[in-house]
């Protein structure tokens, strides 16, 4: 079962904290509308980072953090009293018992010891000895690994010893393999590739990216990316950095390879930032991503040979920064 | 001794509904029939809600689905609340309104129920009577919704609410899967074509899905199904703990590798009685073709224990 974080009010009433996180404020359009006439319309953010559950403060007026004044971001660990415009909230951390929907889950691919490639989507995919294993090894006991594509990786149990990047899984626990990681089953050997990484124009790289719209709203601080039906938190440069690839200046259109030279002036100002700064907040972006189910390494995508990245748009999607 | 009557004040609409005067601003409009108390839950596939509604002086559960929904989520949504409304069972939450809310998200209402999640009484460590009691009102439910051609397909301990008198209402009806002609003659498809119940769609909840579901074979899904979701209910009850334990990994392979789950098998300190362990085997077979017990013959055997 995987865990949840919610934002219960003093009524005993919760709402659960999603990636693209619970805007706080007096405006209607407020994820949580405050009645009080001191909040600001739009004053704080609660999302989900790499840690947990975090806070960006968007607007002027006090907001506390179990009684201490915060005027920017802070962490909020379970069972923390946030205090927002008279309103008092605790975050709860408990267990999820959560619905598959046909959502957007991530496309995988299995590449084999022969070379041969086997998709897997939503379903379990089983790899065992037996006629009802979706892929049959001879020598295997039946149902000896089951993978499952999950949202931030491909999720795996045995019940045969095995081992994921070379360490051993035990049968008692599940692993978690990401793009290029490996499989070793009796002996053999099975990449995991990502789903745009093949190569040709597959109908897999477009299962993994594929979307009609996306569209950038800013906010006091950050913003958020709605991608078709999904919707992600993005702190202030990354959001940035997404707007400058989403709305880019002419004659760049959205979607084109962005020259990091360009992406330093808009996003960290003239003085160039270095590559290992642009590839700390890539990688974060890329991280807040998938959290929110999205593919992060198949959206955000840099030029062959590096120096330039780009936000990589399906034929006729649609992009606005708002 | 039950509440008595809340009758007063009638409120601004009662000129409407007494005098025939609608006023300027439509009183009988949503935001002035309904006074949201505060949100219960919410997900991505709806936020429930729960509000007064002022005119009828008495609490109600909205669910609310949220913006930017593709058509496909909004047409389940609908169905959810079409297929909860046709099903007048005591084990089915009455729906009463279906509109759009100020904000012209699609909503349904439904009578709220004071009480808690059969997981939550679980956790709570109900006793195991109670939970056969509680557990003999879902099946009795989804025996009833099966004769309506109504598969639920999500069958699950938080899916299920509990009233403080001990009634127990299957809700969630967003997965059900009509058995109807008019459904499959009319696939729904979304804006880019793609048909609902697409082959490979995993529906349900991993711990409690059928083999069938959890491998995408769709075509495979029907009444049995949800017997082997009352099956692992009926196991964690009797054995006091869940059938597929586990990270979401685990839990889909031991899916996969349990052929006919015995709590006396696993449990052997505890007092199973036969008849149960029995029908708990049948109603876990893999093949859902094996599993020769349906959800009636399951409310009958735990009324009668």
């Amino acid at each position: 079962m995987s865990r949840a974080f919610w934002l219960r009010t003093e009524a005993g009433t919760s709402r659960r904290i999603t990636p693209a996180g619970l805007l706080l404020g007096r405006a209607p359009g407020c994820d949580v509308v405050l009645a009080s006439p001191s909040a600001s319309r739009r004053q704080a953010l609660v999302h989900l980072d790499e840690e947990g559950v975090a806070i960006a403060v968007m607007g002027k007026g006090e907001v506390t953090v179990d009684g201490a004044a915060l005027s920017d971001g802070a962490a909020l660990p379970p069972g923390a009293t946030l205090e927002v415009g008279g309103a008092r909230f605790t975050v709860v951390e408990e267990a999820a018992e959560s619905s598959e929907l046909a959502g957007p889950t991530p496309l995988w691919v299995l590449k084999g010891p022969s070379g041969s490639m086997f998709s897997i989507e939503a379903a379990a995919f089983s790899i065992g000895g037996d006629q009802r294993d979706d892929l049959r090894v001879e020598g295997l006991p039946p149902r000896a690994v089951v993978l499952l594509s999950g949202r931030s990786g491909l999720e795996v149990a045995a019940s045969a010893p095995i081992t994921l990047d070379g360490a051993p899984l035990e049968a008692e626990d599940a692993g978690l393999a990401r793009a290029g990681s490996a499989l070793e089953i009796d002996g053999r050997r099975f990449e995991v590739v990502a789903g745009g990484d093949l190569g040709d124009e597959s109908t897999v790289a477009n299962a993994a990216t594929g979307f009609a719209a996306v569209r950038l709203e800013f906010m006091p601080r950050g913003g958020r990316l709605h991608v078709d039906d999904v919707a992600v938190y993005l702190s202030e440069r990354r959001c940035d950095f997404v707007a400058v690839l989403l709305a880019p200046p002419a004659p760049l259109q959205p979607g084109d390879a962005v020259p990091d030279e360009l992406m330093w002036s808009r996003v960290w100002g003239e003085q160039p930032a270095g590559r290992k700064t642009l590839n700390v907040l890539m990688h974060r972006l890329r991280r807040d991503l998938d959290r929110a189910g999205l593919d992060g390494a198949g959206l955000i995508e840099r030029v062959e040979g590096g120096g330039a990245t780009r936000f990589v748009l399906p034929d006729g999607a649609s992009a606005t920064v708002e | 001794m039950a509440d008595p009557l809340d009758l007063v004040p009638l409120g601004p609409w009662a000129s409407t509904l007494v005098e025939g005067d609608p006023g300027e601003s439509g009183p009988l409009e949503f935001g002035t029939r309904y006074e949201i108390l505060g949100v219960v839950s919410s997900g991505p596939m709806g936020e429930v809600r729960r509000c007064r509604d002022r005119p009828l002086a008495r609490d109600v559960a909205m669910k609310v689905l949220p913006h930017g929904n593709a058509r496909i989520a909004r047409w389940r949504f609908l169905r959810e609340a079409r297929v909860q409304a046709q099903l007048r069972h005591a084990g089915v939450v009455p729906v009463h309104d279906i509109g759009l809310d100020g904000e012209e998200r699609p909503f349904f209402t439904m009578s709220w129920i004071e009480g808690r999640s059969f997981r939550e009484a679980l956790a709570a460590g109900l006793a195991r009577g109670a939970a056969l009691d509680v557990l003999t009102q879902v099946c009795r439910a989804v025996a009833y919704a099966h004769a309506r051609g109504v598969v639920h397909r999500d069958l699950k301990p938080s899916n299920v609410r509990v009233d403080e008198d001990g009634a127990a209402y299957l809700m969630d009806w967003g997965l059900a899967k009509l058995t109807s002609e008019e459904e499959e003659a009319e696939p729904i498809t979304d804006a880019s074509g793609a048909v609902e119940t697409r082959a490979g769609s995993v529906l349900g909840t991993i711990g409690y899905m059928s083999p069938e579901q959890l491998r995408g074979e769709v075509e495979r899904v029907d009444t049995s199904a949800d017997v082997y979701g009352l099956g692992a209910m009926l196991f964690e009850v009797l054995t006091g703990a869940p059938l597929h334990p586990g990270k979401r990994a685990q839990r889909a392979l031991s899916i996969l590798r349990t052929d006919g789950a015995s709590p006396a098998g696993r449990a052997p300190a505890l007092t199973i009685p036969p008849a149960l362990d029995e029908a708990c085997v049948a109603a876990t077979r893999l093949d859902p073709a094996a599993r020769e017990i349906s959800a009636a013959e399951l409310a009958a055997l735990l009324s009668a224990r």
